[in-house]
Parts: structure tokens; sequence; C-alpha cells
């Protein structure tokens, strides 16, 4: 398989270890990448002009001819946004009027979704089996919205099928789509750290051994803040907080150096520990 | 010699005339109307200009043609000239033609042989300050008329027996209603029901709005006359497979599923099979609450009272065979074929509840004390599952606080369903009360967006529910989340701003009305249309409420949307008289306008079949036309490639006629050749004339079934002949009496422009327009703006020589 | 502000980028149910919409509400009558924004954007840097992050600048235009 790859800006900053991550298993599963050349950002939550935000997202669209993969849900859901309002005769027109090449139509894919796919056909590559692995799946919100996507808007339950291929164990994980307040955390800090406390406490409840995350803004808001938030509670949480691409990395034997884990605020070496604990018990 | 003599002061061609008679000798007769037509045009010059058409032997102006006078005038005139068809310019066909067929059929003439000339709405009335380019213009209409006149052939409209039987589908309360009525006026009725017994969803409910009397019990006896009436064969667990035939003659092919219980011999006691089946599935009847075993009575008041073997179910131990005292199971039953020939069909197939899951953010599915609405009835049914309390399903116990939660899968876009359910505010007032007054300390609270009690005794029936002391909330709830057990609703109360999440023990969906996918298969074998909600089309919104567009099927109850009790028993009622209607002589009479087919020059392309908005003509090579189902709208004949199909009214060479007569004499710029359609445009252009609304006098009217007949054909051969502009005028869009006539023509006259385009010729000469019949204004104001348009581009022909300079 | 006779200037504007659709709002308040900041809002995504409709510009452009969506699609997602209410929140900034209004949270999407025009990517570091100077309030979290980020090499300063800038800028300038 051959996939166009959008990166992102956090690719190179608060998300190192995502696009490392991403790349090492997309390699190792034989997925070839080609980055797009002149990739810019795709502005985010941040470019409140919708149709500077189309044109932005269309800019990368055009640079390819493959189908378009990134590992961000917030790339993916801005991508996907304007490939379907491009759909609409009056936007298409007044975007092409100002791009150097003319859109005409994409294919928009999630990390998640290609690495799914290729492990439901062959999973023969997955040789550490994270058998009884505890996992806190955590969606956030823009992986599956707009709607059309690759699940459900509301009650999504892919990561359970991608957590049960590899093995684990998925919770029960009531917050799983609530919104981590990752975009109000400049202005508002304190709700925002309100917010992801709640979904720690809940993944914590649920008895999830490490919370599994498909965005980067997720990712820095519980693994980042993690600490601070213990100080300010007076409470230990400490659970490791992956990207997708870690877990199945780890479960496909690759090393932690590869995968980015030194990255991780909370460290998952332990958690690493207790997979071949239970591996070697067997 | 007589010819040289006469040749001295007359023509040739008025002495032939004269003394030779026409092979087809036309009478025209121009009215004076009062002065509705004479004080705006010249009669006088109307006669003389009228005498010298071809094949005219006689023309007449009388002062009143449709009065006794002017009529016996004709009838003598059809006697003493022998005449064998006749032209009558004045008023608008759709007024008197009806009269002067009559006139001229008494005189023996064939009533088709008449054609009329309007020259007072569409002339005299409208162009009231130019005398001079009316008479004109009424010349040219009197010329269009004579030529189309001597293209006229006799037509018989035929008569053909018809079944008085009727086929009603579905045995819900409409379906019930309309049998009822139907074999209580004598008619013979086959109603066909899918489920092993009838009674609909209305068997189902508990009381209902709004007097809370018991909903089963007006029911019952309704069904147990349908069971029991000698004029009504019942045929349960049954489906339609096949249709074939037209009105009067339906013929109807179906099954009747295997029950494996024999109807006669069942005594519908069910303990004892029942009680040995060890199989238990959730009851559908139920709603997924209560259970049901494979042999099974649907409800305990269902019709006919004998138990069914569900085969999905059914694991074939035959312990029920041994346990059956009458001997009625009967495993080796097999499905049987049925065929019935109906000559109506009325189809009251119903509704089918929303799915809940789909609303994933209410948890119905996940959440088990989320339930329907339907799910309540049930438990409010002291023949329901859990005997008429309402409990909580996780823990069995009294719910002490319920949330109804209003329009779900209802005015909702992300479900698709932007229509409103009708009767889920009122069934949940309704539930509210019979709750209230059950358990008067329970709490209850109705989330809503807006109550819609719209009917006899409903707001007062509001009203009642607000005095009960159950709350309202003005708010569409975002989502229920469980949190320890217990279900919290999320809402903001709109009214006072405020946020809230809110415990309660039990949360009730109102779940909206869907179209039946099982009355898909129906509706395709009858070519019933289907609106943009999904629910089957009647024939016009407002005056037709229980008439499909296909003859002689006709739709009641929810099949056609929404609707309470009281509406679906009203409809099933008219649905059964309009059959009555149709069927008491045992006979109709067709119209003698259908399309027929030149069998040796059909390519079998099937064209003709896409655009048949009846159905009426199918590809069998090579093409058919059945007479009784086709309008003569005449979109085949004008889609067909190679003119294989001909309308016998409005055929193709009588427009041609027209159009050749029309363009035979310039006679002002800019010439608009225009085609109204009978049912809207054309009386849009009636009644500027009976308004006196003022327009341009360039329009030359041919009057059309349906835009949809105007043949690319006829605009081209009217450009070609010298028209500055042909004008194409239909229903406005969605409004077509032939459904789809008006977007046909559309289509066409787009790909001709761009032809157009190509050759040269300005494509802003040929436009069309839509206007309702109520809409005269907009007819003269169409006519105004497309002269004005055709001013600016010059005479036909102005564009080719700026293109070719010198040329 | 007269609340009879509002704004329409306004009102049209808003719907030119919202939407048309906005129009057919019934004020349900599925929106602002479902919102996760809704909490910490004066006025509801409902009320925004209502403010927008009645040209209540003033009263619209005030709220904080405006600067506390998320962006997390979920009204967009529950609204019957599919409404975007996400995209008329991203409106009224762009209102606030194009008619030169500034306020703390306004800058940091100011810097952002501007950030974007020149270079075609974000550098977040040099983003927060830049924001310190807006709202020096912020500096405990940006120092917190910054401090647990640094050593997992996760902070880098350099600037890279795409080539396509040109075509960056012409995409705000031309469809961002008023």
């Amino acid at each position: 398989m051959k996939l166009a790859y959008y990166p992102g800006c956090v690719s190179r900053s608060t998300g190192k270890e995502m696009d490392l991550s991403t790349r090492t298993v997309c390699a190792a599963l034989g997925i070839e990448l080609e980055e797009l050349p002149d990739w810019s950002c795709c502005g985010a939550t941040h470019v409140p002009n919708e149709f500077v935000s189309i044109g932005l997202a269309a800019r990368n669209i055009i640079q390819a001819d493959l189908p378009i993969m990134t590992a961000c849900s917030i790339c993916y859901s801005n991508l996907r946004n304007a490939v379907q309002r491009l759909e609409v005769p009056e936007v298409r027109s007044k975007v092409n009027a100002v791009l150097t090449k003319r859109y005409e139509g994409a294919q928009i894919r999630h990390v998640l979704d290609v690495i799914l796919e290729v492990l439901q056909k062959n999973d023969e590559r997955l040789v550490v089996p994270l058998k009884d692995l505890k996992v806190a799946p955590y969606y956030g919100c823009l992986l599956t919205r707009p709607v059309g996507g690759l699940d459900s808007p509301e009650f999504p339950t892919i990561m359970e099928k991608f957590i049960k291929t590899l093995k684990a164990e998925s919770v029960n994980f009531g917050l799983k789509t609530f919104c981590c307040g990752g975009p109000i955390f400049m202005p508002q800090e304190k709700a925002a750290a309100d917010i992801v406390y709640r979904i720690l406490k809940d993944a914590r409840k649920a008895d999830a051994e490490v919370v599994v995350t498909v965005c980067p803004l997720c990712h820095l808001m519980l693994d980042a803040r993690q600490k601070t938030l213990e100080a300010r509670h007076d409470e230990k949480i400490g659970i490791p907080v992956l990207y997708v691409t870690q877990l199945v990395g780890i479960a496909l034997g690759l090393g932690p150096e590869e995968l980015g884990l030194n990255m991780n605020s909370v460290s998952p070496m332990a958690m690493i520990e207790r997979i071949y604990e239970r591996m070697t018990e067997k | 010699m007589i010819l040289k003599e006469k040749a001295n002061h007359i023509s040739f061609k008025d002495w032939m005339r004269i003394h030779v008679q026409s092979p087809m000798p036309i009478g025209v007769y121009v009215c004076h109307c009062g002065l509705n037509i004479a004080g705006v045009l010249n009669m006088d010059e109307l006669k003389s200009f009228s005498e010298k058409l071809p094949d005219v032997v006689i023309a007449r102006d009388l002062p009143f043609s449709c009065s006794d006078i002017g009529q016996e005038q004709i009838q003598k005139d059809v006697a003493d000239f022998k005449l064998d068809r006749v032209v009558v310019a004045a008023c608008s066909p759709r007024l008197h033609e009806p009269t002067f067929r009559r006139a001229i059929t008494k005189a023996g003439l064939n009533p088709y042989m008449l054609e009329m000339a309007n020259i007072r709405e569409q002339c005299s009335w409208v162009h009231m300050d130019q005398p001079a380019m009316a008479t004109q213009k009424a010349k040219d209409l009197i010329r269009m008329a004579v030529a189309k006149a001597a293209l006229l052939q006799p037509l018989e409209s035929a008569t053909i027996p018809v079944s008085r039987d009727v086929l009603v589908v579905g045995g819900g309360v409409a379906g019930i209603q309309a049998a009822l009525d139907l074999a209580d006026s004598g008619q013979h009725v086959y109603l066909v029901e899918r489920r092993p017994t009838i009674g609909g969803y209305m068997a189902l409910l508990t009381d209902v709005f709004p007097t809370n009397d018991c909903s089963i019990c007006v029911l019952a006896p309704k069904m147990s006359d349908v069971y029991n009436h000698p004029l009504i064969t019942l045929m349960i667990y049954s489906e339609i497979l096949g249709v074939e035939g037209s009105v009067g003659n339906f013929r109807v092919s179906g099954v009747k599923k295997a029950r494996f219980v024999d109807l006669k011999k069942c005594k519908g006691c069910i303990n004892e099979c029942a009680g040995v089946c060890p199989v238990e599935v959730p009851s559908e009847y139920n709603f997924g609450i209560g259970k049901r075993k494979a042999i099974y009575v649907p409800f305990p008041q269902a019709v006919p009272q004998v138990a069914c073997v569900d085969p999905q179910a059914c694991i074939g131990c035959a312990r029920c065979i041994e346990a059956c005292p009458a001997d009625a199971v009967n495993f080796e039953e097999k499905q049987e074929e049925f065929k019935l020939t109906v000559g109506a069909i009325i189809v009251a197939t119903g509704w089918q509840p929303f799915d809940a899951t789909r609303k994933e953010e209410y948890g119905f599915g996940r959440h088990r004390d989320v339930i329907t609405s339907l799910q309540l009835e049930r438990m409010l049914n002291a023949a329901g599952p859990t005997r008429g309390e309402v409990v909580r399903p996780s823990t069995g116990e009294i719910a002490g606080s319920i949330a109804f939660l209003q329009c779900v899968g209802s005015r909702d876009a992300t479900v698709g369903n932007i229509y409103c359910s009708r009767i889920c505010c009122m069934a949940s007032l309704k539930n509210a009360q019979l709750v209230k007054e059950k358990y008067p300390d329970t709490e209850i609270t109705i989330h809503y967006i807006d109550i819609r009690a719209g009917g006899e005794g409903y707001e007062e029936f509001y009203l009642r529910a607000q005095k009960l002391g159950i709350n309202f909330v003005r708010a569409r709830v975002s989502e229920i989340d469980e949190e320890d057990g217990s279900l919290y609703l999320n809402f903001e109360d709109t009214l006072s701003s405020s946020f809230r999440r809110v415990k309660y023990d039990l949360a009730v969906l109102s779940i909206g009305l869907e179209p039946d996918k099982n009355a898909e298969v129906l509706g395709n074998l009858l070519g019933l249309s289907r609106r943009t909600d999904g629910f089957f089309e009647i024939a016009h919104p407002k005056m037709r409420p229980v008439e499909a567009h296909i003859d002689g099927v006709f739709i009641a109850g929810c099949a056609s949307g929404p609707k309470e009790i009281q509406t679906s028993i009203a409809q099933g009622s008219a649905a059964a008289a309009k059959a009555m209607r149709l069927l008491s002589k045992g006979e109709i009479e067709l119209e003698p306008t259908s399309a027929y087919v030149d069998r040796d020059l059909c390519t079998q392309c099937k064209l003709c079949e896409d655009v048949c908005p009846k159905r009426a003509i199918s590809v069998k090579s090579p093409a058919l036309v059945d007479e009784a189902a086709c309008k003569g709208c005449g979109s085949c004949a004008a889609a067909c490639p190679v003119d294989a199909i001909q309308m016998r009214l409005f055929s193709d060479q009588q427009i041609l006629a027209q159009i050749r007569a029309a363009t035979e004499e310039k006679s002002e710029f800019p010439l608009i050749v225009a085609f109204l359609c009978n049912w809207c445009s054309y009386g849009a252009a009636d009644l500027a004339g009976t308004s006196r609304i003022q327009y341009p006098t360039n329009a030359r009217n041919i009057r059309v079934m349906c835009a949809g007949r105007v043949d690319p054909s006829f605009i081209l051969e009217a450009l070609q002949r010298g028209a500055d502009g042909v004008l194409v005028a239909g229903c406005r869009l969605g409004e077509c009496h032939y459904v789809k006539g008006n977007y046909q023509a559309l289509q066409r006259v787009e790909v001709l422009k761009g032809v157009l385009e190509k050759i040269g010729i300005n494509p802003g000469r040929v436009k069309i327009v839509w206007c309702a019949a109520s809409e005269g204004d907009i007819f003269a104001k169409d006519i105004k703006q497309f002269v004005q348009e055709l001013k600016e581009m010059g005479p036909i022909g102005t564009e080719l020589k700026e293109a070719l300079p010198g040329a | 502000m007269s609340p009879v006779k509002g704004d329409a200037k306004f009102t049209n504007e808003v719907l030119r980028l919202a939407g048309l659709e906005v129009r057919t709002c019934i004020q349900c308040g599925t929106c602002s149910a479902a919102c996760p900041t809704a909490h910490l809002m004066d006025n509801s995504i409902r009320r925004l919409v209502k403010f927008s409709l009645e040209g209540r510009k003033e009263e619209a452009l005030a709220s904080s509400s405006v600067w506390l969506c998320t962006s997390c699609l979920l009204c967009t997602v529950r609204c019957p009558r599919g409404i975007r209410p996400k995209v008329l929140v991203g409106a009224l900034r762009d209102i606030f924004e194009r008619e030169g209004r500034k306020d703390k949270d306004q800058a940091y999407e100011d810097l952002f954007m501007r950030q974007i025009m020149d270079l075609g990517r974000i550098s977040e570091a040099l983003l927060s840097a830049e924001y310190l100077l807006a709202d020096p309030a912020s500096a405990v979290q940006t120092m917190e992050m910054g401090l647990e980020l640094l050593p997992k090499g996760k902070i880098t300063v350099q600037k890279d600048r795409i080539k396509g800038t040109d075509e960056v800028k012409s995409i705000f300038a031309e469809l961002g235009k008023g």
C-alpha cells in the first residue's frame, strides 16, 4: 500500500512521537508513505473563517495524487470537512479561483483506519499479544466528526475493534468522546484542567492501565499535563497515555526508541514490562 | 365556358370552393360574445378573413355562439353545407368546448371534429388598447384553428367493463374502515394483511387521545366485523408480489404464507400448544419488552384468534402437535399462491416506528431504562407484558420519575426525517396523564420543542395534562448518560437559559412514524410516487387527499404520511367512496386521448417507458400503450426518437399545422409561438384574460396537454418558419399534473438550447417558464419580458448575419 | 442598539459565512446542551444564534462564548436542522477580527494565523512565546508546559518556511474577504 502522508505541524514539536511512531509502524507493516512536498498548516481550530480553512486544507490536498493519510485527528477532521464542503459547487469554484492547481476531489484517511485495515487482513506480524492489557480508548472529538466519516460521531467503536485486534481488552470508558478542553487551554487553563482531570479519573475508575489517543492535542492535555494535575490535586494518577501508533508498535515488537516512548511524559515502561511478564507467564 | 365566365368576377380558388365540394368542408363561427369580443376586434374583417381560408365553406359571425340560437345555427349549417368539422372562434375551450362538442354531436358529427380559437380570454380581453393588432392576432389564431381542424379525426370514447371487486392492502384501522364501508355497500373486498392478525398498530395501543377510551375496545368490534363479513375475503398473513393491468382490471398475484396451523381447526386456546413450546423469543407485538413462544397468538385480541408458528424460531420439536387437542398444528403446510382481478386498489400499508437505536446519544439499547413510546403503550396496556404496570426494566420496580423526550426521529435532519410525526405530542400528553392518574406521586416531565395540539379537543387535552401537574420543559434533550445505574438527562431549559443534568428512573423516547419499508414492493409494483419524506404521494396535496397518481389506486391512512386514528378512519372511508364511485356502474368510459404506437417504426429503445408517469406504456417488442391507463400527456410522443408514438388528440401533424399557420404571415415583430400546458399555463393565460391584465399581442398560443408534449422538432419548425421566439410554459416545477412532464420539458429545452448555440442561433429565443393556473399576472409578465428580450435580439436570423458579415 | 430593529448587515454577514440554514433555527437548545464548555459561557451557543439572527451584533460579539468554543463539533453533529453552530462561532470571531476589535483570546488566534501566513506552518514554542506578550497571565501554564516538554526534545524553535507562502497569503486574502 502506498499513501500520501500529511504530518501536520505538531509532528515537528509536541507530537514528535506521534510522527515517529506513525512512520515506524507504517514501515513495519509495509505501508509506503510519501510526504506531501510542501505541506502547510491546516489551520487547526484557529482559523475562524471557514472559507479560509477550506482553502488551507485544499492547498495540501492538491499536492497529492494518492489518498492522503494523517495521524492527527484535527488535521484529519479539517481535511475531511474541506472535502465535504468542496462538493458544494459555489465553494469549489470560489476555492479553485485562488489555488495554483485545481482541486478535484480526494480521499482522506486516518492512520488508525489504515493500520486496522492492514491488521485485519493479516495479523501475523503482531508478535507481542497485549493479552489482559486494559486499555481506555479515548476518541476525543474530531476522529469521527463531522459526520460521514469512519465511525459514528456519537458512540464510535472503531478503537475497541483496534484494541481487540491487538488482543488487548478495552474498558468501559464513559467519557471516551468527551472533549479534552485543549483548545481553551491558553485562555481558560483552570476550566480545561478540570475537564482533563475528569477524563483521567474516569479512565482510572474503569481500571485502565493505559489510555490511547488519536489526537496530539488530547495527548498533550492527558499526558503532559498529568503531573501538574497530580500536584494540584495532591493525588497520584500515573496513567500512561499512548498514541494508537505507539500501542500497535509495542504489539509489533518494535523498540521504545523507534516509537518515541521516551518522549511520553508519563512513562509507559512499567506497563510494557507487565506485558512481557504476562507473555512469559503463559 | 363556365370557367371563363366566372373568372371575370371571382377567383378560381373561390369558384372551386363554391362548385367543387371540399373534401373536408369546415364551418367557422366567429363569436361577438356581446361586446366582449366585438368591442375590441373587427368582426367583419374576421368573418371575411375566415371565409377565404382553405376548406372553409361557410363563415359566420354570431352574437352569442353558445346560446341556443347560436348552437342551432351551427347545427343547421352542418346539415345544409354538409360540414364535417367546425371551428368556433370564441372564448376559452376550457369553458365551452364541452358545449360545442355536444352541439355538433346532436347534428350528427363526431364530438372530436371541433376546434376552438380562443379570441376572448387570450385576445380581446388582454389587448383592449390595441384593436388592430388584436384583430391581426385573432386572424392568426383562426387560421391556426382551421389548419388543425383540417387534420382532426373522429374519435370514439371506449367503454370497458370493470371488475367491481376492490383490493385493500393493509389491515390496520384505515384498511379495516375502507373494507367495511365497501362491503357494507355491497362491493366485494379482498383485504390482504402481511401479519398473522389484523388490527395494525391501533390494536396494540392502550387508551387513545383525546378521549382516553380504550383503543382495542373500540377497534375489536370492527376487526370482528371484517372477519365475519360475507363480502370480505380476509387474506391474512399474505403478501402481494405482482400487479399487472390498469384501472378497472388489475391482475394481482400474491402468496399466503404458511402458518402451520389450520385456520379452521384452531380454537385459539394457545395455552395448550404454547405451554409446551420450549422456545422463547422477544415479542414484536410488545416491541421487545415481552416474550412469546415459537407458536403464538400475536396478542390476546388478535383476529383471527388462531395460533401461528414462527418458522425462524421453531426448532421442530413437534411438542405442540402432540399437545393440540384440535389437531390443528400442521408442519407440512406450504405457502399458497393466489391470483385476483380487481377494479381498484386501496393502499393502506401504514407506517413503521423510527428505530430509536439510531439516536445513539439517547442510549436506547445501551441503557435499559430508556424505552420507546410504543413500549410504554404496551406497559400501560392491561393485557400487555407488565399487566399495566409502568416499571423500570433494569429493576422491575415501579418508576418514580419519568421523562418524556419528544421529536425522537422526527423534525430531525440528522436522521433524515425533517417532518413532524404529528401524533407524538398528543400521545405523550395522553400517556403522561394515564401514568399520573395511576401513580399520582410519579414525577413526570415532558421535554418538547413545540407542543402541537391542533385538533378538536386537543388543546383542552393539553390543558388537562398541565392541570394534573405534569411538568413541561422547553428543551430538546441533547444526551442521556448513565452513572451508577441511573439515567441523567442533559438539556438546556431554553425558557430560562439554564443547563440541567437531571436524574430520572425511566426515559420515554417519543419515536416518530416512518414509511413502512415492507410497502416498498407494492409501491414499486403500482408505480406510486414518493414524497421526499418517503411516504406515498397523493395526486394533489389538498384537493385529492386519497387518490394516487395512478388511476384506480387510492391511498388511506399513514401510508401517505403520519396521521392520527380519526384521520386514518376518515381516509379509509374516503378511499372506499372513491373506489365505489369509480366502479359502481361496472364499466368505465375512457377518454380517447391516449397515445398509440406505430409498431413498424418502434425500435424498442424504451425511452417512452422511462418518461411515462402512468406506467401506461411498456415495451414488449414493440411498445404497447395501455389505453385505460394513458392520460394523453404526450411526453412519450415527444421523447420517441423515431416518431413512432402518436397522440390521438394533439397529434404531431396537428401541432405542426398550427405552427405553420401561425408563421404563414409574419404579422408582427417579434412573433412568438407559445406552447401552453392545458392545466396550468393555459389556465393562467385565461385568468389573465378574465382579470383583464393587458400584455403585448405577439404570442400565438398552441394548447398542449403538458409541457412534456413539446417535441424539440416543434420548436425548430417554428424558428425555421420565421418565428422570432418560442415560449414553452408549464406548471410550476413539482406541480405537474403528470408528475414530471415539466422537468422533461426543461431537460429537452436545455439540450435544444445547446444545439441552437452551436448552429449560431441565440438560445435566448427559446424560453421556458412556469406558472400556476392562478398566476395570470405572472404569465402576462413573462410575455412582456420575452417580447422585450426578443426586441433586443432583433428578428430571427439577425445573429447569423452578424456572424457572417457580407454573407 | 434596538431590540426591535437589529443590524441587518451583521445578520447577513453571519449568514454568508455560516450558511443560510442558520435561519431555520428552532431554538431547541440541543447545541448548547451538547457543548462541553457551556457551563463557562455567559450566553449559550443557542443564544448566539438568536443574537445573530436578530442583528444583535454587540451582544453577540461581546459574549465570552465566542472564545470558549473548542471546535468539538458536537453541536454540529446533533443539530436537528443541519445548522453548523461551530461555523457560526467562527463567523463571529472572523467579524470580530476583521473589525479590528482586540481581546486576549483574539490575540492568540491572530498570532496563529499570522504565523501561518508568514511561515506556512506553526511553531508552537514561538507561538506561546509571542502570546506571553499579549497575555502575561498565561505565563504559568506556558512555563509548566515548557518545563515538561523541553527535556523530551519536543520544543523546537527553528523557523522553517514553506515554499508556497504566496499561495497561503492569497488564500487568506481572497477567501477571507468580507
